[in-house]
């Protein structure tokens, strides 16, 4: 009896490889799951960046009405099945109230571990609520211990993985600081991290934008901790801490950038409040609203990225070919 | 010699040219439908302005392209510049209407608003997931009620009491259309409900939260159809423009931009005749598998695109 609650207790010990889908959260946390579990002594597996594939088997997994980057998720799980020993599915819900995230977010591991029952498929979680679980670094430790570690390996572990996500920030903090400082077009990309960082998903639209000789900001490299200060003085009820974040944000750089760049994933509950919201009251810098779906070709992207620019360009040289 | 500039307009439904002098006077001009074939369309739009350009008094210096297809189109021609559309029209409109301050564009697949201030496009929306209440949906409409699309602003003219009918999404309005024709709505009244289900389904999505200030010119396919132009002018409470060459503004400003990039290049209508090809290639060097498409011309590739990375830059390798 008591060796079976120590079995329990270290109910992830026999996992030698973790594998982790690189979506949603992952370009959240990415940096720190990566550092925990290699501190923890457990391997590590990311799934490739999205691709056609990817987003396939997603969409194949997924009902209709789910989101793009649900379907994008479930597709970076189902690419790790077979590569790995188990697949590290958080159900990270948020901080206190109105700093939360989506319920996509809070239902995750559960989502994943229904849809995925046939296959066989063993999933890690770190199961965490701040309304009702106090804070995220028990949560992590917990996690740390469930791997047969001890408390304090478990805890060395999380300090490091605290590190390590802090100094990315740093330097995506540095990278944006140079792209402030530099000459030309410069267009804030108001999206949740998954969207802007996803090469297959953002990562199209940063590439036009630069061609067109932008450089791109974005929302997680600016300064969140301010943004979210910012964005309680603007408004009350906004439930969403990542909406919060991009409110702040555009807040922060309303006089640093010269558009916004507002992308969501069709269809995304939190954008469909948090966007209409940032349309009626942003005045002063010019919006373009774009949503990304299950779809292949980017003219449609490219003909509205352009013609932005160009009406960024032109209100600038006061009219037309005044300069190209 | 005098100087000529030509604009040509590649959309999914038509194919508009112009041909201006230095002056920006129009002095060439053509208009068919694209059927499918953008290469086939130009070719003849080519031939078709080549017979009313007067080549002893001018000499085309520079070209633009505009539209869906102002890629493919630019890397046959040569094109000096290749833009998009929202652009080209704001150029081309705010050169004839120097006041405007509102363009409503609905086109076959497209609908689109520019807000202009002092002459320069400040804001635009496009219609964004589908294309109800675009010409291609009215076009299937009249279809389906056995008249030509030509003829709905003429046949709403004589509704008294326009039938409401659900234009938010094409699906439901055929039903709803379906619906109302059963239950013994006249004909009338149903073309004329539709042209205001166009009006209105543009200004609830496409103009949402867009200030529409006048004078307001309305382009596009659909600007042809009076029905609509009548529901606009009811829905805003002003008068709305529509000019004889409004089809026309994408090609003018693509035209115009040429004419204002200072660049000249060689253009020539011969390419018409000239042997157009294009392949499509499956880059296969990643799960992606892009769909690449390859232009040549006389045998020798001259632009790709489609590649979503370097791997699949098709183009600069071959040139290499």
């Amino acid at each position: 009896m008591a060796l079976d609650f120590i079995k329990e207790f270290h109910e992830y010990a026999d996992i030698k490889t973790v594998g982790i889908p690189r979506a949603l959260q992952y370009y959240r946390y990415g940096r720190m799951w990566i550092e925990f579990f290699a501190s923890l002594g457990v391997n590590v597996v990311l799934s490739e960046e999205t691709n056609k594939d990817i987003v396939a088997s997603g969409v194949s997994r997924s009902i209709d009405e789910a989101c793009y980057s649900l379907k994008v998720y479930l597709g970076h799980v189902a690419s790790l099945i077979g590569r790995c020993d188990a697949i590290f599915v958080p159900r990270i819900a948020g901080y206190k109230i109105r700093t939360k995230f989506c319920t996509r977010f809070e239902a995750l591991y559960d989502t994943v571990a229904t849809i995925f029952s046939d296959d066989g498929v063993r999933l890690v979680t770190l199961s965490h609520d701040a309304e009702s679980e106090g804070d995220i670094d028990e949560a992590y430790i917990e996690l740390g211990m469930k791997f047969g570690k001890t408390r304090g390996e478990a805890k060395k572990a999380y300090s490091a993985a605290v590190k390590a996500q802090a100094q990315a920030a740093k330097s995506e903090a540095k990278a944006q600081k140079t792209a402030l400082g530099e000459d030309g077009i410069k267009l804030l990309f108001a999206a949740h991290p998954y969207i802007a960082h996803d090469p297959y998903i953002g990562g199209q639209t940063v590439k036009i934008l630069r061609r067109l000789g932008c450089s791109v900001l974005y929302v997680d490299s600016a300064d969140p901790d301010a943004a979210v200060k910012r964005s309680h003085a603007m408004v009350h009820t906004l439930p969403w801490l990542e909406s919060r974040e991009i409110l702040g944000t555009i807040d922060l750089y309303r006089k640093k950038a010269d558009g916004i760049i507002l992308m969501s994933a069709y269809p995304c509950c939190a954008d469909s409040m948090a966007n209409e919201y940032i349309i009626r009251t942003v005045k002063d810098l010019p919006i373009l609203q774009v949503t990304v779906d299950v779809q292949d070709g980017t003219a449609g992207l490219e003909t509205r990225l352009e013609s932005f620019v160009d009406i960024i360009k032109f209100r600038e040289n006061g009219g037309y070919g005044k300069k190209e | 010699m005098k100087k000529a500039y030509i604009g040509i307009d590649i959309g999914s439904i038509s194919t508009k040219g112009v041909i201006i002098d230095g002056e920006r006077n129009i002095i060439a001009s053509a208009y068919l439908w694209t059927e499918g074939d953008p290469v086939g369309a130009v070719r003849r739009l080519l031939s078709e302005l080549k017979n009313q350009f007067d080549a002893d008094e001018y000499t085309v210096v520079a070209s633009g392209t505009t539209g869906s297809a102002r890629r493919l189109i630019g890397a046959m021609i040569g094109a000096t510049i290749v833009k998009n559309e929202i652009t080209a029209h704001a150029v081309g409109t705010t050169s004839i209407h120097p006041d405007v301050r509102t363009i409503l564009e609905i086109g076959g697949q497209d609908s689109k608003i520019i807000l202009v201030e002092n002459g320069i496009a400040v804001d635009y929306a496009m219609n964004t997931l589908c294309a109800a209440g675009t010409g291609a949906f009215l076009s299937s409409q009249a279809h389906r009620l056995g008249v030509e699309v030509e003829e709905f602003g003429e046949i709403a003219k004589k509704s008294k009491h326009p039938t409401p009918i659900a234009a938010r999404c094409t699906v439901f309005a055929e039903s709803d259309l379906v619906h109302k024709i059963q239950m013994g709505h006249s004909r009338e009244d149903i073309i004329a409900g539709l042209c205001r289900a166009v009006a209105s389904n543009y200004l609830n999505n496409v103009a949402k939260g867009k200030k529409i200030v006048s004078p307001v010119v309305f382009q596009g396919g659909v600007s042809k159809n009076s029905g609509v132009v009548r529901a606009f002018s009811e829905y805003l409470g002003v008068p709305v423009r529509v000019d004889e060459n409004g089809h026309l503004m994408g090609a003018f400003g693509a035209a115009i931009l040429s004419m204002e990039s200072k660049r000249e290049t060689p253009f020539s209508f011969d390419v018409a005749d000239m042997d157009f090809v294009t392949r499509e290639v499956n880059c296969g060097k990643c799960s992606n598998n892009c769909e690449i498409i390859c232009v040549s011309r006389n045998g020798t590739l001259i632009d790709s695109w489609g590649n979503r990375c370097e791997r699949g830059d098709i183009r600069s390798r071959v040139n290499k």
